[in-house]
């Protein structure tokens, strides 16, 4: 998975991410993994 | 625990109180967040950060297990990034338990639905009036925002107006019940000694400046003052003003200062929010367009109590005729 395609993913919002992860094409581990990426590299700039 | 900052530009503020949730959403770090406001801390953040950002009803969302917040002052609500995931936000968390002291009639549509249904043809009043008491100056790019949406809701079929609310000296009452409900919220505190200097300086103000029988008369008198400033929704079906009187200001803010200055700094910068706290009505900011400063601009809608449903979808029409969500702050494509 791309760092783009990861921006992506962190901003499609509540609504597409519930029909992705209902869809089985994302995991919520993987997401809960994704914000928390973004969490360490982002907070505190 | 230090300053929170705008991902927009780090040396402004994300706004507040909620301005951690609002930084959080518009960095991607979450997908929406949860907030409260009772002054507007909410729609102070969302308005900062480019943000939906929605104070309910009072008694649309439970208060509960910590009970009304400052006097109904403060209700729960959310931030999101688009007005169909704000509505989402309101589905997932609306409803009433037995102990709230304040509860409406249960909405049972979906506030997503609402998003993404034509509003029909609305009357809409157009304001940038201030409270007596709020003296500040609107920048002339807030200013030209509003004014911008006020010719989009024009060409999308709305009748619109120029009309103020009667608010009358509604922010001195707001902010003796604010202090109030901040003196009675600190007694709730373990340990008061770890609250900050001007948080004290605020709950002692309460406490000597509005003793229990000027507090039962201001609960008194909310119901007239709501009256008075809901008449106008006799006649329309949505206000719109500026979010706040400029874009996000330093992120220092009032840190660190004493409660007077704090005060009068957030009144200058935030002067159309607090009213409608102390009505209990419904009201959204959202992004309208990106300042010279190249931070969000932005316009609050206040509806009819109760009438969520109607500020989803009239939010929801001008999102789609002037989507905003595709802008991100350059920081949250870095990795």
């Amino acid at each position: 998975v791309t760092a783009s395609s990861d921006t992506e993913l962190a901003f499609a919002g509540p609504l597409a991410l519930a029909q992705m992860v209902r869809s089985g094409e994302v995991h919520p581990r993987e997401l809960v993994q994704l914000y928390l990426r973004r969490i360490e590299a982002l907070d505190r700039r | 625990l230090g300053i929170t900052r705008n991902p927009w530009n780090p040396g402004r503020t994300p706004g507040g109180s909620s301005g951690g949730s609002a930084a959080a959403v518009a960095a991607g770090l979450v997908a929406a967040a949860t907030g409260s406001d009772g002054g507007g801390s909410i729609r102070i953040p969302a308005a900062c950060c480019g943000l939906v950002g929605m104070k309910p009803t009072r008694g649309r969302v439970s208060g509960e297990p910590a009970g009304a917040g400052w006097l109904g002052l403060s209700v729960y609500g959310a931030l999101a990034r688009t007005v169909r995931d704000s509505a989402l936000m309101l589905d997932a968390m609306h409803g009433a338990l037995p102990a709230d002291a304040d509860s409406l009639p249960a909405f049972s549509g979906r506030y997503v639905d609402a998003a993404g249904r034509d509003p029909g043809r609305l009357r809409i009043a157009l304001s940038r009036k201030l409270p007596v008491g709020l003296l500040t100056k609107v920048s002339a790019q807030q200013r030209d925002a509003w004014e911008r949406t006020g010719a989009l809701l024009g060409a999308l079929g709305h009748d619109l107006v120029h009309r103020d609310p009667a608010y009358g000296p509604v922010a001195f009452e707001f902010v003796q019940t604010w202090m109030r409900g901040i003196y009675e919220e600190s007694l709730r505190v373990p340990d008061r000694s770890l609250l900050a200097p001007s948080t004290r300086q605020m709950a002692a103000a309460g406490r000597y400046l509005v003793p229990p029988a000027r507090r039962a008369r201001l609960l008194a008198h909310r119901s007239v003052t709501t009256a008075r400033i809901l008449a106008l929704w006799d006649e329309i079906d949505v206000l719109v003003t500026p979010g706040t009187a400029m874009t996000a200001i330093a992120a220092e803010g009032g840190y660190g200062r004493s409660a007077p200055l704090a005060v009068n700094l957030a009144g200058r910068f935030t002067p159309f929010t607090a009213m409608f706290n102390l009505t209990g009505q419904p009201a959204v900011a959202g992004p309208a367009g990106i300042g010279d400063d190249r931070l969000p601009l932005s316009v609050q809608l206040v509806g009819r109590p109760g009438a969520e449903d109607v500020l989803c979808s009239l939010a929801g029409q001008i999102e789609a005729a002037a989507p905003w969500a595709d802008r991100r702050p350059a920081l949250a494509n870095q990795q």
